[in-house]
Protein backbone atom coordinates (compact mmCIF):
# COMPACT_ATOMS: atom_id res chain seq x y z
CA UNK A 1 0.00 0.00 0.00
CA UNK A 2 1.51 3.74 -0.94
CA UNK A 3 2.00 5.37 1.78
CA UNK A 4 1.06 8.88 2.10
CA UNK A 5 2.73 12.21 3.99
CA UNK A 6 2.59 15.83 3.74
CA UNK A 7 5.43 17.49 2.63
CA UNK A 8 5.66 21.47 2.65
CA UNK A 9 4.40 22.11 -1.03
CA UNK A 10 2.50 19.28 -1.67
CA UNK A 11 1.00 15.73 -0.49
CA UNK A 12 3.12 13.12 -2.08
CA UNK A 13 2.52 9.46 -1.95
CA UNK A 14 5.57 7.06 -1.22
CA UNK A 15 6.10 4.61 -4.23
CA UNK A 16 9.01 2.98 -2.76
CA UNK A 17 12.60 3.25 -1.94
CA UNK A 18 15.84 1.65 -3.65
CA UNK A 19 19.53 1.58 -2.75
CA UNK A 20 23.06 3.60 -3.47
CA UNK A 21 26.28 2.37 -2.15
CA UNK A 22 25.93 4.20 0.86
CA UNK A 23 22.28 5.70 1.29
CA UNK A 24 18.49 4.69 0.64
CA UNK A 25 16.82 7.10 -2.06
CA UNK A 26 13.07 7.72 -2.00
CA UNK A 27 10.87 7.76 -4.65
CA UNK A 28 7.27 9.11 -4.67
CA UNK A 29 4.66 9.94 -6.59
CA UNK A 30 2.97 13.67 -7.46
CA UNK A 31 0.92 14.44 -10.58
CA UNK A 32 0.91 11.40 -11.92
CA UNK A 33 4.99 11.31 -11.92
CA UNK A 34 7.58 9.40 -10.11
CA UNK A 35 10.00 11.94 -8.07
CA UNK A 36 12.78 11.55 -5.88
CA UNK A 37 12.68 12.39 -3.09
CA UNK A 38 14.79 15.41 -1.24
CA UNK A 39 16.63 14.70 1.88
CA UNK A 40 14.50 17.60 3.57
CA UNK A 41 10.78 15.81 2.66
CA UNK A 42 12.22 12.33 4.50
CA UNK A 43 13.47 13.96 7.26
CA UNK A 44 10.26 16.03 7.52
CA UNK A 45 8.46 12.29 7.05
CA UNK A 46 10.15 10.38 9.67
CA UNK A 47 10.40 13.44 12.19
CA UNK A 48 6.47 13.67 12.16
CA UNK A 49 6.23 10.10 12.49
CA UNK A 50 8.34 10.48 15.40
CA UNK A 51 6.37 13.53 16.56
CA UNK A 52 2.91 11.90 15.51
CA UNK A 53 3.47 7.92 17.76
CA UNK A 54 5.12 9.80 20.73
CA UNK A 55 1.96 11.71 20.95
CA UNK A 56 0.10 8.63 20.65
CA UNK A 57 1.89 6.81 23.32
CA UNK A 58 1.37 9.53 25.53
CA UNK A 59 -2.01 9.39 24.80
CA UNK A 60 -2.03 5.43 25.68
CA UNK A 61 -0.61 6.08 29.27
CA UNK A 62 -2.96 5.43 32.57
CA UNK A 63 -2.93 8.57 34.41
CA UNK A 64 -0.53 7.07 37.01
CA UNK A 65 1.92 4.48 36.70
CA UNK A 66 3.07 2.61 39.62
CA UNK A 67 6.87 2.36 39.46
CA UNK A 68 8.90 -0.76 41.06
CA UNK A 69 8.59 1.18 45.12
CA UNK A 70 5.02 1.11 44.46
CA UNK A 71 4.84 5.16 44.15
CA UNK A 72 2.19 6.27 42.06
CA UNK A 73 3.45 8.72 39.35
CA UNK A 74 1.48 11.03 37.88
CA UNK A 75 0.97 11.13 33.81
CA UNK A 76 1.04 14.62 33.60
CA UNK A 77 4.83 14.62 35.43
CA UNK A 78 6.24 12.41 32.31
CA UNK A 79 6.96 14.04 29.28
CA UNK A 80 8.53 12.15 26.01
CA UNK A 81 10.75 13.78 24.07
CA UNK A 82 13.32 13.77 21.30
CA UNK A 83 17.20 14.45 22.19
CA UNK A 84 17.90 18.27 22.90
CA UNK A 85 20.51 20.41 24.83
CA UNK A 86 18.87 19.66 28.20
CA UNK A 87 19.22 15.94 27.45
CA UNK A 88 22.91 16.07 26.38
CA UNK A 89 23.69 18.04 29.24
CA UNK A 90 21.93 15.25 31.52
CA UNK A 91 23.21 12.43 29.43
CA UNK A 92 27.20 13.77 30.21
CA UNK A 93 26.20 14.11 33.66
CA UNK A 94 25.56 9.89 33.97
CA UNK A 95 29.27 9.55 32.84
CA UNK A 96 30.32 10.64 36.54
CA UNK A 97 27.79 8.69 37.88
CA UNK A 98 29.79 6.11 40.59
CA UNK A 99 26.87 2.68 40.21
CA UNK A 100 26.97 3.23 36.33
CA UNK A 101 27.38 -0.08 35.06
CA UNK A 102 29.26 0.23 31.75
CA UNK A 103 30.69 3.90 30.23
CA UNK A 104 28.46 4.56 27.49
CA UNK A 105 29.76 7.69 25.60
CA UNK A 106 26.12 9.30 24.22
CA UNK A 107 27.74 11.53 21.89
CA UNK A 108 29.42 9.41 20.26
CA UNK A 109 26.60 7.28 19.89
CA UNK A 110 24.42 9.79 18.74
CA UNK A 111 26.32 11.20 16.47
CA UNK A 112 26.42 7.80 14.45
CA UNK A 113 22.44 7.65 14.81
CA UNK A 114 22.14 11.23 13.79
CA UNK A 115 22.85 10.59 10.09
CA UNK A 116 19.73 8.33 9.76
CA UNK A 117 16.80 10.66 9.07
CA UNK A 118 14.71 7.63 9.84
CA UNK A 119 16.20 7.18 13.33
CA UNK A 120 13.95 6.24 16.54
CA UNK A 121 15.17 8.77 19.63
CA UNK A 122 13.65 9.02 23.04
CA UNK A 123 14.24 10.98 26.02
CA UNK A 124 11.71 10.36 28.93
CA UNK A 125 11.98 13.22 31.08
CA UNK A 126 10.13 13.53 35.13
CA UNK A 127 8.73 16.99 35.57
CA UNK A 128 10.86 18.41 33.27
CA UNK A 129 13.90 18.29 35.05
CA UNK A 130 15.59 14.77 35.87
CA UNK A 131 16.37 12.34 32.92
CA UNK A 132 14.88 8.97 33.64
CA UNK A 133 15.81 7.32 30.09
CA UNK A 134 17.52 7.64 26.99
CA UNK A 135 17.50 5.39 23.65
CA UNK A 136 17.92 5.58 20.25
CA UNK A 137 17.50 2.60 17.31
CA UNK A 138 17.05 2.58 13.33
CA UNK A 139 15.47 1.04 10.80
CA UNK A 140 17.22 -2.11 9.53
CA UNK A 141 18.37 -1.81 5.74
CA UNK A 142 15.42 -3.13 4.66
CA UNK A 143 12.42 -1.00 6.43
CA UNK A 144 10.48 -4.34 7.81
CA UNK A 145 12.56 -4.26 11.02
CA UNK A 146 12.84 -1.10 13.95
CA UNK A 147 16.29 -1.99 16.36
CA UNK A 148 15.91 -0.47 19.28
CA UNK A 149 19.77 -0.64 20.13
CA UNK A 150 20.61 1.66 23.41
CA UNK A 151 18.52 1.78 26.07
CA UNK A 152 19.63 3.34 29.37
CA UNK A 153 17.74 4.73 32.30
CA UNK A 154 19.17 6.83 34.79
CA UNK A 155 22.44 5.75 36.82
CA UNK A 156 20.99 7.47 39.71
CA UNK A 157 17.87 5.98 39.81
CA UNK A 158 14.52 8.05 39.32
CA UNK A 159 11.09 8.16 40.01
CA UNK A 160 9.93 5.83 36.95
CA UNK A 161 12.07 2.97 38.42
CA UNK A 162 11.06 -0.18 36.50
CA UNK A 163 8.86 1.40 34.44
CA UNK A 164 11.23 3.71 32.23
CA UNK A 165 12.21 0.28 29.91
CA UNK A 166 8.48 -0.42 29.67
CA UNK A 167 8.31 3.10 28.21
CA UNK A 168 10.98 3.31 25.73
CA UNK A 169 10.22 0.20 24.23
CA UNK A 170 6.34 1.03 24.20
CA UNK A 171 7.62 4.21 22.15
CA UNK A 172 9.59 1.86 19.85
CA UNK A 173 6.87 -0.53 19.48
CA UNK A 174 4.76 2.65 18.06
CA UNK A 175 7.06 4.08 16.13
CA UNK A 176 8.25 0.68 14.16
CA UNK A 177 4.19 0.54 13.49
CA UNK A 178 4.13 4.29 12.20
CA UNK A 179 6.65 3.49 10.20
CA UNK A 180 5.27 0.21 8.62
CA UNK A 181 8.03 -2.07 10.37
CA UNK A 182 6.84 -5.49 11.18
CA UNK A 183 8.88 -6.16 14.13
CA UNK A 184 10.60 -4.67 17.19
CA UNK A 185 14.80 -5.49 17.68
CA UNK A 186 16.00 -4.93 21.23
CA UNK A 187 19.14 -5.85 21.25
CA UNK A 188 21.65 -7.24 23.17
CA UNK A 189 20.01 -6.94 26.85
CA UNK A 190 22.74 -6.38 29.48
CA UNK A 191 21.87 -9.80 31.81
CA UNK A 192 19.90 -12.52 31.98
CA UNK A 193 17.20 -10.78 34.41
CA UNK A 194 16.02 -8.11 31.84
CA UNK A 195 16.00 -10.63 29.01
CA UNK A 196 13.67 -13.03 30.77
CA UNK A 197 11.47 -10.04 32.20
CA UNK A 198 10.81 -8.97 28.56
CA UNK A 199 9.90 -12.86 27.42
CA UNK A 200 7.51 -12.67 30.47
CA UNK A 201 5.84 -10.17 28.26
CA UNK A 202 3.02 -10.17 26.00
CA UNK A 203 4.39 -11.13 22.64
CA UNK A 204 8.09 -11.16 22.79
CA UNK A 205 10.66 -13.75 21.84
CA UNK A 206 14.44 -14.37 22.04
CA UNK A 207 17.06 -14.76 19.58
CA UNK A 208 19.77 -16.87 21.23
CA UNK A 209 22.06 -16.25 18.32
CA UNK A 210 22.13 -13.14 16.91
CA UNK A 211 21.31 -12.10 20.94
CA UNK A 212 18.23 -10.12 20.84
CA UNK A 213 14.57 -9.63 21.77
CA UNK A 214 11.86 -8.90 19.28
CA UNK A 215 8.05 -8.45 18.78
CA UNK A 216 6.68 -9.15 15.49
CA UNK A 217 3.50 -6.61 15.06
CA UNK B 1 1.38 -13.76 12.47
CA UNK B 2 0.01 -9.65 11.72
CA UNK B 3 -2.90 -8.68 14.04
CA UNK B 4 -5.56 -8.67 12.01
CA UNK B 5 -6.10 -5.38 13.10
CA UNK B 6 -3.13 -4.16 12.10
CA UNK B 7 -4.20 -2.67 8.32
CA UNK B 8 -1.93 0.46 8.44
CA UNK B 9 -3.93 3.62 6.68
CA UNK B 10 -1.95 5.91 4.34
CA UNK B 11 -0.39 8.82 6.46
CA UNK B 12 -1.36 11.88 7.05
CA UNK B 13 -4.93 11.06 7.09
CA UNK B 14 -7.59 10.89 9.82
CA UNK B 15 -7.69 7.10 9.96
CA UNK B 16 -4.05 6.65 10.26
CA UNK B 17 -3.83 8.89 13.35
CA UNK B 18 -7.17 7.29 14.62
CA UNK B 19 -5.42 3.82 13.81
CA UNK B 20 -2.29 4.89 15.64
CA UNK B 21 -4.09 6.30 19.05
CA UNK B 22 -5.08 2.40 19.31
CA UNK B 23 -2.24 0.41 18.26
CA UNK B 24 -0.52 2.35 21.15
CA UNK B 25 -3.91 1.52 23.92
CA UNK B 26 -3.23 -1.87 22.79
CA UNK B 27 0.60 -1.99 23.07
CA UNK B 28 0.22 -0.33 26.53
CA UNK B 29 -2.23 -2.70 27.63
CA UNK B 30 -0.29 -5.32 26.99
CA UNK B 31 3.57 -3.79 28.68
CA UNK B 32 1.21 -1.37 31.58
CA UNK B 33 -0.06 -5.45 32.67
CA UNK B 34 1.41 -6.72 35.71
CA UNK B 35 4.34 -5.05 37.73
CA UNK B 36 7.13 -3.06 37.22
CA UNK B 37 10.63 -4.59 36.19
CA UNK B 38 12.07 -6.19 39.21
CA UNK B 39 15.64 -6.43 37.11
CA UNK B 40 18.24 -3.08 38.63
CA UNK B 41 16.86 -0.26 36.21
CA UNK B 42 19.90 1.87 36.81
CA UNK B 43 22.61 2.19 34.01
CA UNK B 44 22.76 0.76 29.88
CA UNK B 45 19.76 -1.87 29.54
CA UNK B 46 19.89 -3.05 26.24
CA UNK B 47 23.25 -2.42 24.40
CA UNK B 48 26.47 -2.77 22.80
CA UNK B 49 29.16 -0.27 22.72
CA UNK B 50 30.84 -2.44 20.36
CA UNK B 51 27.93 -2.62 18.20
CA UNK B 52 28.37 0.94 17.27
CA UNK B 53 28.31 1.61 13.80
CA UNK B 54 27.83 -2.36 12.69
CA UNK B 55 25.35 -2.72 9.70
CA UNK B 56 22.54 -4.86 10.03
CA UNK B 57 24.47 -7.54 7.69
CA UNK B 58 27.32 -7.41 10.46
CA UNK B 59 24.53 -8.15 13.26
CA UNK B 60 22.15 -10.15 11.72
CA UNK B 61 24.36 -12.24 8.57
CA UNK B 62 22.31 -14.57 8.12
CA UNK B 63 19.44 -11.90 6.74
CA UNK B 64 20.41 -11.54 3.00
CA UNK B 65 17.13 -8.88 2.39
CA UNK B 66 19.07 -6.41 4.98
CA UNK B 67 22.96 -6.37 3.18
CA UNK B 68 23.15 -3.22 0.71
CA UNK B 69 24.02 -3.41 -2.47
CA UNK B 70 27.49 -3.28 -1.85
CA UNK B 71 27.86 -5.45 0.98
CA UNK B 72 25.86 -8.40 -1.29
CA UNK B 73 28.31 -7.92 -3.91
CA UNK B 74 31.21 -8.64 -1.37
CA UNK B 75 29.16 -11.64 0.20
CA UNK B 76 28.72 -13.45 -4.00
CA UNK B 77 31.26 -14.21 -6.00
CA UNK B 78 30.29 -14.07 -9.93
CA UNK B 79 31.78 -17.17 -11.17
CA UNK B 80 33.18 -16.28 -15.29
CA UNK B 81 33.77 -19.99 -15.93
CA UNK B 82 31.65 -19.99 -19.14
CA UNK B 83 33.35 -16.51 -20.81
CA UNK B 84 36.71 -18.39 -20.39
CA UNK B 85 35.64 -21.15 -22.15
CA UNK B 86 34.51 -19.00 -25.04
CA UNK B 87 38.20 -16.73 -24.90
Amino acid sequence: MPIIFSSPASSITLLESSHTLATHRYYGEYMNKKVKLSYPQVKSRYQELRQQSLGSVYNSFPETILNKRKEAVQKTDISLNEFDMDCRRALKKWEKEKNRRLNWDWREIESIYRADPRRFELAIWYRNNVLCSASLGKPTWSGGKLRLDYIEANPAGSPLDGRATDIAILAATLYAEAIGATQLRITKPVNDQVRDYYLSKSGFSYNRNEDFCFKDL
Amino acid sequence: MRDQDNERPPEGTPEFEEWLNKRAAKHSKDLFAGEAADFDERGPIFGDIKDLGKSDAELFPDELEEYTPEERRKAFKVHDGDNKDRN
